[in-house]
């Protein structure tokens, strides 16, 4: 049973001196209590406390950072099996993996083609964060070259994939600035890695035949004083691989095995013959516990659905999407476009952005803080009423781009139009369409 | 009406489609956490729709008259949480409270070194003297689980009868924000009186007192606040 705030509060030196990085020692303890934080973060905890606290001391899977810089990020850090039980936090990173023998003007044009995947959705900027640096030929002076021209002139962060230490070394001195992640530690050179990794401080992946291989590896680096560690359980068969990804994760969250408390990589560019199958492959890690997912390599058709996979997955279920509030021009509105306003849930947004643009008809779209909830029911709490909604069209200064006075509320909001006249002297308030499809008749009326 | 005076209780189950485990259950004296259904309510839901999200609740064999824990409550919740919960109680923060989804009015926390409870709405969206503010308190404490010293409530719950009665009451409640503790005035004042604090209204801090133990307490000294000199909030 695992302990509860109020237990672990207890144990704790009651001081609030914050030097934990939060304002009390409760709220600490509630991190603790769900696996959001390391007991090593207070300072003042007695030893029998920490004996006692051992169980929650830290994450059941740990947070490890990769890379540095715009496209830096955490992967593992998760504390639930299925993401309705609360929510998963860090989302799959994604590679694309080129060889050590790539000439240095073809890896140039692969960057900029990847660097160009960026994706906009929801004010949120979609893109891949990791290029994987595979050693084909051996030679360490050509891999060191192609791992330092990624992480110098790109914004991608490196996975150094080799099994020889003096490969590795070469790698690592050419991007260590860039903490890459090392790939991989087996059960040969796991002693020349471990030692490569502690001295640069860098994460290292460790890959096995097998979990049970796994368990020793990770056993062993971690007794070697290393934290940072990812999980390559070292099945390339998709079946098995999607077994092991689970295992993995249910003996750290479940038995509390802290040999395997550590992000899992999976490789779909080493499943498939083609960037299809690898797609699927890749979408099946994101939402089966891929930490890190490897594909052979980004196309806008392959990439995007995988991101807009991870942002569906990796967004907390518990907490309606939203949009910014504010004004939306559709394709390209002047002043004499017309204006529809609504609320600010995200999949409203979406779906009438959607139609507006389907429509062709130049339109200003404005939407209205809603906390995240839609026309009905945003209208029944209060949060798109009458006075509220003319309020905001007054603050929101879309009455400067327009020369006309004419406002399109949601059919389904059809009640407050009286109330929005009042708050908008010399307006005409139109009632729309109720459903979004009806838009693009409407607006071409 | 009280919780006395009804055998069966109604439960809803309507914020399981995000929070699995939750399981509210509804008594006379204790409205569901979002505010949005009391036990009439829940009566009429049922009587509407027999299947639906608010089934009636035989109260059973009482296990804890203080904590309010009934053997029948016990099982429902059980059965309708599939297992992931056993038990809880009405009128406890402290002691195995009733489980909280994400959709509560306020959120109500323990303040050890007042020995008192804070509570807070999700209008407020500053810092609390916890140490968290009610989003973090949210996504720390919700989706369903039962997390002592922290409870999900309504508005309303906080003047009701048994509002955390078996840690003593609205007595002791320490810090609020300035607006719910306006918006509920009268209520509070009436309450109090009834509990035998006529003046309690003044005695609860809020933002402009402090927003941190340690700013409060003074406060809560100089007006003589009762929860100073109640039986420890935790053992
Ligand atoms: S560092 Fe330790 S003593 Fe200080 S506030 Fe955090 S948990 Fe409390
Ligand atoms: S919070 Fe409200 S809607 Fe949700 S289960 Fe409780 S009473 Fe029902």
């Amino acid at each position: 049973m695992a302990l509860t705030g109020i237990q672990i509060f207890k144990l704790l030196p009651k001081t609030n001196c914050k030097e934990c990085g939060v304002p009390t020692c409760l709220a600490f303890a509630m991190n603790l209590a769900s696996g959001k934080a390391e007991l090593d973060a207070c300072p003042y905890v007695s030893d029998e406390a920490r004996e006692k606290l051992s169980e929650a001391s830290a994450p059941p899977i740990r947070p490890v950072v990769l890379g540095k810089g715009v496209r830096k990020a955490a992967t593992g850090g998760e504390t639930v099996q299925y993401r309705h039980e609360k929510t998963f936090y860090n989302p799959t990173l994604l590679a694309a993996q080129v060889g050590s023998d790539i000439a240095a003007a073809d890896l140039e044009v692969k960057l900029k083609g990847w660097n160009a995947l960026q994706f906009e959705r929801v004010g949120l900027n979609l893109r891949p964060e990791l290029v994987a640096v595979k050693d084909v030929n051996g030679k360490a002076d050509t891999f060191a070259a192609v791992a330092k021209q990624v992480a110098e002139t790109s914004e991608f962060n490196v996975i150094l994939m080799t099994e020889n230490a003096d490969v590795m070394k070469a790698g690592v001195a050419a991007c260590a600035f860039k903490r890459p992640l090392m790939y991989a530690a087996t059960a040969a050179n796991a002693d020349a890695f471990g030692a490569i990794a502690k001295e640069n401080d860098l994460p290292l992946a460790i890959k096995a035949d097998s979990i049970d291989g796994l368990t020793s590896l990770s056993e062993k680096l971690t007794g070697m004083g290393l934290k940072d560690l990812v999980l390559d359980p070292g099945s390339r068969e998709p079946k098995q691989c999607h077994q092991d990804m689970i295992a993995l994760r249910r003996a750290a969250l479940k038995n509390g095995n802290r040999a395997v408390g550590f992000p899992a990589i999976a490789f779909p560019c080493e499943m498939a013959s083609n960037l299809d199958t690898e797609t699927m492959l890749g979408a099946m890690f994101v939402a089966k516990y891929g930490g890190i997912v490897v594909m052979s390599d980004f196309a806008g058709e392959s990439l995007f659905p995988l991101l807009l996979e991870r942002l569906n997955i990796f967004t907390d279920p518990q907490r309606p999407m939203t949009v910014t509030e504010g004004i939306y021009p559709i394709n390209n509105p002047d002043e004499n476009a017309r204006v529809l306003v609504t609320t600010n849930f995200a999949l409203t947004y979406f779906i009438v952005s959607g139609e507006i643009e389907a429509s062709k008809v130049p339109t200003w779209l404005l939407i209205k803080d809603s906390e995240g909830l839609s026309v009905l029911t945003a209208w029944a709490a209060g949060k798109f009423a009458g006075d509220d909604v003319g309020l905001f069209v007054k603050k929101s200064g879309i009455a400067d781009k327009i020369k006309h006075q004419e406002l399109v509320i949601p059919g389904y909001a059809a009640s407050i139009v009286g109330d929005v006249e009042e708050e908008l002297p010399g307006w005409t308030i139109t009632v729309g369409p109720r459903e979004a499809a009806h838009i693009p008749g409407f607006l071409r009326a | 009406m009280r919780d006395e005076d009804v055998e069966t209780y109604y439960s809803c189950t309507l914020c399981q489609s995000f929070a699995p485990s939750h399981v509210c259950s509804v008594s006379p004296e204790r409205t569901g956490l979002c505010g949005a259904y009391n036990w009439m309510d829940c009566k009429a839901s049922f009587e509407i729709n027999p299947t639906g999200p608010n089934q009636p609740i035989e109260k059973g064999e009482c296990i804890d008259p203080v904590m309010g824990q009934w053997k029948g409550v016990n099982d429902f919740v059980y059965k309708a949480s599939r297992g992931a919960v056993t038990h809880y109680n009405f009128y406890s923060m402290v002691t195995d409270p009733m489980t909280t989804c994400g959709c509560c009015e306020c959120i109500a926390a323990m303040l050890p070194s007042c020995n008192g409870v804070m509570t807070v709405g999700r209008d407020y969206a500053g810092e609390t003297p916890c140490g968290m503010k009610f989003t973090t308190l949210a996504g720390v404490m919700g989706g369903g689980a039962s997390s002592p010293g922290f409870v999900g409530h309504s508005k309303f719950n906080i003047t009701q009868g048994k509002f955390i009665l078996g840690d003593g009451g609205l007595l002791r409640m320490v810090w609020m924000p300035k607006m719910l503790k306006e918006e509920l005035k009268e209520r509070i004042e009436k309450r109090g009186a009834a509990m035998g604090v006529p003046n309690l209204y003044d005695m609860i801090a809020d933002e402009t007192v402090g927003i941190t133990e340690e700013e409060i307490l003074p406060f809560l000294q100089e007006k003589g606040h009762p929860a100073l000199s109640m039986d420890p909030l935790i053992g």
